[in-house]
C-alpha cells in the first residue's frame, strides 16, 4: 500500500475513533464526518465497528485505543503525524515497557525526527539490545523488523527475529536494490502471530516481491502454506488427507486476512499441526 | 529458438534465493514478470550434470549476485508438467519454453503460472524438485 493511503488510513481509523470516543458533534463535522469512511465501513450515516474496517484501518484504530488508554497525549500527538509503519508494534511494546521510554517530549513536526523521537524511546527500552543498528532512514526496515519482533510474546520472538534478520540479509547480498523485505508484509505477519500465540514456529522464506512466505509442513499430505501480502490479505495453499481415499490428498487455496487467518487453519483441520500442543 | 518447446524429457534450473528452494516461494513470479526465469540444461550440450551446473553458475553469475545461501534446483519437463496438470482443478498446463538471451543463450520460461492460484501452482513445482545444488 502506497504511504499516502497508509496515512489516509490512519486518519480514517483516529477520526473514528475521536468520533466513538468523544461523540459526533462536538467539533466540525468535516474532521469527524462518516463520509471518512468509503465502502464497507461506512453503514448508514454512522461509524461502522471496527469488524468492518480494512486491516491497514482496524490495525491502527486498535493501536490508537490503546496509546489513548495510557494517556500519554505526546505520543499520541507522534502517533497522529506519523507514518503508520509501526503504530501497532509501538503501541505493543508501550504495553510491555516501562512507559518512561516512550514518555516523548515536546512534539516534533517532521517525520525524520518523528522516526528518530521513536527510534531513541524503543532505544532506552533496550529494545536494540545486541543489534548494531543506529538510526538511519535507510536501515528503517532493521528497526522496524527489531520492534516488531520484539513486541511479540510469542515464545518463538527471538527466532523469527534471527530468521528474519538473515533472509533479509540474504535478499541485500543478491540484490541490494531490491525489495528486500516488505514492512506492510511484516505487519500483516506479526497481526495473525498476535491473534494465536502458541502456533509453531514456520518455515520463512520471502517471495520475490519482498512478501513474508511462512508454511507450516509436515509431510507430502499435510501442508500449510501462507503469504502475507502487504494489503493485509493472506494468501494461504492447504493440503491435507482426504478422509474418504487414505492416498488421496485434498488441494486447496484461498484469500483472507490476517486477522482471519486462524479461522481458516481451524476450518481446514490444520491446527492440530500448527499449533504448540502444550500451550494453549 | 524463442518459443521452442522444451521436451518433456529433458531438464530445467532454477535459481532460488534464500532458503527459498523447495517451497513455492521459489516459483512465484515477481511483479512484472511474465514467466518463471529457468535454464534450460540439455541445451548447454555438456556431459555431466555437474557440468552443466557449474556453467549455469557462470552464466547467472555474470547476471546476478549469487547468494551465499542460494540453492539451484533441478526439475524434470515432463514430471512437473504432468504433476501440475493432474493436480490443479483447471488441468493447468504450463508451457516450458526457450527464451534465449544476449549471454544467457539457455535461459527459458515456466509459462502461464499466473493465474488465482499461483501459489497452489508454485508449491505444487516446488514439490516436484529433483535435487539441488549451491549456488555459488
Amino acid at each position: 500500500m502506497p504511504q499516502e493511503a497508509k496515512l489516509e488510513a490512519y486518519r480514517k481509523a483516529f477520526a473514528a475513533q475521536r468520533f466513538i470516543s468523544e461523540g459526533a458533534g462536538d467539533e466540525d463535522e468535516d474532521t469527524y464526518s462518516p463520509n471518512w469512511f468509503t465502502g464497507a465501513a461506512t453503514t448508514g450515516g454512522g461509524i461502522a465497528s471496527p469488524a468492518a474496517m480494512s486491516g491497514v484501518e482496524r490495525r491502527i484504530y486498535n493501536a490508537i485505543r490503546r496509546v489513548k488508554a495510557r494517556s500519554q497525549p505526546n505520543l499520541l500527538l507522534v502517533l497522529k503525524t506519523h507514518s503508520a509503519l509501526y503504530l501497532d508494534s509501538l503501541a505493543n511494546l508501550y504495553e510491555l515497557m516501562p512507559a518512561e521510554h516512550f514518555a516523548i517530549g515536546p512534539a516534533t513536526t517532521t517525520n525524520e525526527d518523528l522516526s528518530t523521537t521513536l527510534w531513541l524511546g524503543a532505544n532506552n527500552a533496550g529494545i536494540f539490545n545486541d543489534f548494531d543498528l543506529a538510526w538511519d532512514a535507510s536501515s528503517e526496515i532493521d528497526y522496524a523488523l527489531v520492534i516488531s519482533c520484539r513486541s511479540l510474546t510469542w515464545r518463538y520472538a527471538d527466532q523469527l527475529l534471527s530468521r528474519l534478520k538473515d533472509l533479509l540479509d540474504c535478499a541485500r547480498e543478491e540484490s541490494p536494490d531490491g525489495p528486500g523485505l516488505s514492512k506492510e508484509s511484516l505487519a500483516s505477519f506479526c497481526d495473525f502471530v498476535r491473534t494465536v500465540s502458541f502456533l509453531i514456529l514456520p518455515e520463512l522464506a520471502l517471495t520475490p516481491d519482498g512478501n513474508i512466505y511462512a508454511r507450516w509442513k509436515v509431510d507430502r499430505r499435510r501442508l500449510f502454506s501462507t503469504q502475507f501480502l502487504p494489503n493485509g490479505d493472506v494468501r494461504f495453499v492447504v493440503f491435507k488427507p482426504n478422509e474418504m481415499h487414505e492416498d488421496r490428498v485434498v488441494r486447496l487455496s484461498g484469500l483472507t486476512t490476517a486477522d482471519a487467518l486462524m479461522q481458516e487453519i481451524k476450518s481446514q483441520g490444520a491446527a492440530e499441526w500448527m499449533l504448540d500442543p502444550h500451550e494453549g | 529458438m524463442k518459443g521452442d518447446q522444451i521436451p518433456e524429457t529433458h531438464h530445467i534450473a532454477r535459481y532460488c534465493r534464500g532458503d527459498a528452494v523447495g517451497t513455492g516461494a521459489a516459483f512465484l513470479l515477481r511483479t512484472g514478470e511474465d514467466y518463471v526465469s529457468v535454464n534450460w540444461l540439455e541445451s548447454l550440450n555438456l556431459e555431466t550434470r555437474d557440468a552443466e551446473i557449474s556453467e549455469i553458475r557462470k552464466v547467472l553469475g555474470k547476471k546476478l549476485t549469487l547468494g551465499s545461501k542460494a540453492r539451484i534446483a533441478v526439475l524434470n519437463v515432463g514430471n512437473t508438467r504432468q504433476y501440475v496438470i493432474s493436480q490443479t482443478t483447471d488441468n493447468r498446463s504450463l508451457p516450458f519454453l526457450h527464451e534465449p538471451l544476449p549471454e544467457d543463450e539457455s535461459h527459458s520460461g515456466i509459462h502461464n503460472t499466473r493465474c488465482e492460484d499461483e501459489m497452489l501452482v508454485a508449491e505444487l513445482i516446488a514439490e516436484t524438485v529433483l535435487e539441488d545444488y549451491p549456488a555459488r
